[in-house]
């Protein structure tokens, strides 16, 4: 079937910008683990399509601001991560769990504000909602229930499983050249690997490439009808984002870390947890041990995608922890890097006259969202 | 005749024997190549016929995850009674009053400064300089030609390849890899990766 998404879609920095008030703005976005919020004054700083956002622990209360000082917009934390309390580096502004400014040096010698104006002084505040160990905020005025977003099932499994990821953390950041679609869209391709990925992944995994039947025949009435209301619109959107037991491992390699750690279930298949519209979370050994991909986009044509990798919560500490994580990030990077090199060539080949995809039945999760997308793009319904 | 086993694999085994060969002509050295299966882990069969009457011991491999499965293998022979003095090769400066842990590897070329520490189970390679009173902490891997500058520290099981230059009295924490040359110009904290194929570091965050 003919796609409708033109190359515009991939490469406009204008529909870049619609996009992020009509999809993104609305929706609740995954900024980090709350494992690396753990402890008063822990924080984690994300561009959040180009909002600056801060979350930070105050005395066990998580919160997202704009992480922007009200005097003069300096970035209140600048690192990715760290324990610091929510002070100025600029002029030593400090702000409290509520984001209203709790200490001005020398307000009174220099500032002079009037009453009225410094009563106003608060940080703008993002909703936040914790599932399980995963944090997410919303950058809307007037947040939806996270439950519009995901199914209590979705939720219930990404409880779940963040419920079993260790508190060690391994992060790192591919600054990529590509539109943010290509990477869900290949994420729910599951006739790539054996291609893209035939001397890798494939090799360790056979992904079935299922023709969902009810799912082809959904998706073309899509189509046709089009979304009607918001109710229809959030209803489709629950279904996009899914997850759990993939595919059978070919063969699962006994590493004597995987005796240290409390695995995720017991099967030793590959689990797959794709989270709409920009997460996607994996675990290619049975549940030992978990990536967790975070789509961020940053302009039409590049997303940074920050990993991590998580082994499931550790029976005690020991002392290869770390070498097992940067193990699985250079294990990984083939893959990624497999992907990665191939959405940049499509990225780079698309131009104006480009023809669209022809997308075969095997695509209709990706053909159902597409619909459900235009349809938000050309103003059917609102989010 | 005195001898000396040389346990290991991959070239840093056969650098090892050749060095052992050059600096202690008298010894009678026995090459002991070990393999690995799938997850890593070492067919430990080569070592049964290790007698201890008077040998020595010495285990050579590369940094691989994170130079831990040096250490080990280290710790097994270890374990077996073996002594394991360090190995200065020739042409290697090693200052009076520096101090080699055991199994330590010095290559040719390199320069120990007045006062340096390098823990046990290190590699300097040839032509690395540590500078005076700098501390280097066991089972860490210091590439040919890394410069370390005076009063610094390098963590246990750190990496430093080809290229790095830590400036006097900085500090490189523990298990960091620092693939990138170049000159440091701040501390880098423990489980940092500073990796040739990403543009930031990569870090390690909690426990």
């Amino acid at each position: 079937m003919k796609s409708r998404l033109t190359a515009e879609a991939y490469q406009s920095e204008d529909w870049f910008v619609r996009e992020r008030e009509l999809l993104f703005k609305p929706l609740w976005q995954f900024v980090g683990l709350q494992s690396m919020l753990a402890q008063h004054h822990a924080f984690i700083t994300r561009s959040v399509w180009g909002v600056p956002v801060v979350v930070q622990n105050f005395h066990g209360e998580l919160q997202a601001f704009e992480n922007l000082c009200l005097h003069r917009q300096n970035p209140l934390q600048t690192a990715p991560q760290g324990v610091r309390p929510l002070v100025c580096s600029y002029h030593g502004w400090g702000y409290g769990g509520d984001g209203r400014v709790t200490n001005i040096p020398f307000e009174a010698e220099v500032y002079r504000y009037p009453e009225a104006e410094r009563a106003c002084l608060r940080l703008r505040r993002f909703a936040l909602e914790v599932v399980g160990g995963l944090v997410f905020v919303n950058l809307s005025d007037m947040p939806l229930p996270i439950a519009d977003q995901f199914s209590l099932e979705m939720l219930e499994s990404l409880r779940s499983v963040s419920m079993a990821f260790d508190g060690e953390i391994l992060q790192a950041t591919f600054h990529t050249q590509l539109n943010w679609k290509l990477a869900y869209e290949n994420l729910r391709d599951s006739h790539h690997p054996r291609y893209v990925h035939a001397q890798s992944l494939y090799q360790k995994v056979k992904f079935p490439v299922v023709l969902d039947e009810p799912g082809i025949a959904a998706s073309r009435h899509l189509r046709q009808q089009g979304v009607h209301s918001r109710d229809e619109a959030l209803s489709w959107l629950r279904g996009f984002s899914n997850g759990g037991l993939n595919a059978p491992m070919e063969e699962l390699v006994p590493y004597p870390w995987h005796a240290k750690v409390e695995r995720y279930g017991d099967q030793d298949w590959y689990y797959n947890w794709l989270v709409f519209p920009n997460l996607h979370m994996a675990s290619g050994n049975g549940g030992y041990s978990f990536i967790i991909e975070h789509h961020i986009p940053v302009s039409a044509g590049r997303t940074d995608v920050v990993v991590h990798y998580v082994t499931a919560k550790k029976k005690a500490k020991y002392a290869v922890s770390a070498a097992v994580l940067l193990a699985h990030l250079q294990g990984a990077e083939t893959v990624l890097r497999e992907d990665f090199g191939l959405m940049e060539r499509i990225q780079t080949g698309l131009h104006a006259q480009a023809p669209t995809a022809v997308l075969g039945d095997f695509e209709s999760s990706n053909q159902t969202i597409e619909h459900w997308y235009l349809d938000l793009m050309g103003g059917r319904f609102a989010l | 005749m005195p001898c000396k086993y040389v346990v290991g694999l991959g070239p840093e085994l056969d650098w090892a024997l050749a060095a052992w060969a050059e600096v202690a002509p008298t010894l009678t050295l026995h090459k002991l190549v070990l393999h690995q299966d799938t997850s890593y882990a070492f067919d430990l069969s080569v070592l049964d016929g290790m007698l201890t009457d008077g040998a020595t011991a010495f285990v050579a491999m590369g940094p691989q995850f994170l130079n831990f499965r040096r250490f080990e293998l280290m710790g097994i022979v270890k374990s077996l009674g073996f002594k394991m003095p360090p190995l200065v090769c020739p042409g290697a400066v090693v200052t009076a009053t520096a101090k080699l842990g055991e199994n330590s590897f010095i290559g040719a070329g390199a320069l120990v400064g007045v006062g340096a520490e390098i823990g046990f189970n290190c590699v300097v390679g040839a032509g690395a300089h540590i500078g005076a009173g700098t501390k280097i902490g066991h089972s860490a891997w210091l590439a040919p030609g890394v410069l370390v500058g005076s009063a610094c520290t390098v963590g246990a099981h750190a990496t430093l390849d080809m290229g790095v230059l830590v400036p006097d009295g900085l500090h490189v924490g523990k298990q960091c890899v620092l693939q990138k040359p170049g000159r440091l110009v701040a501390d880098v904290a423990a489980k940092t990766f500073h990796l040739a194929s990403f543009a930031d570091p990569v870090v390690v965050y909690g426990s």
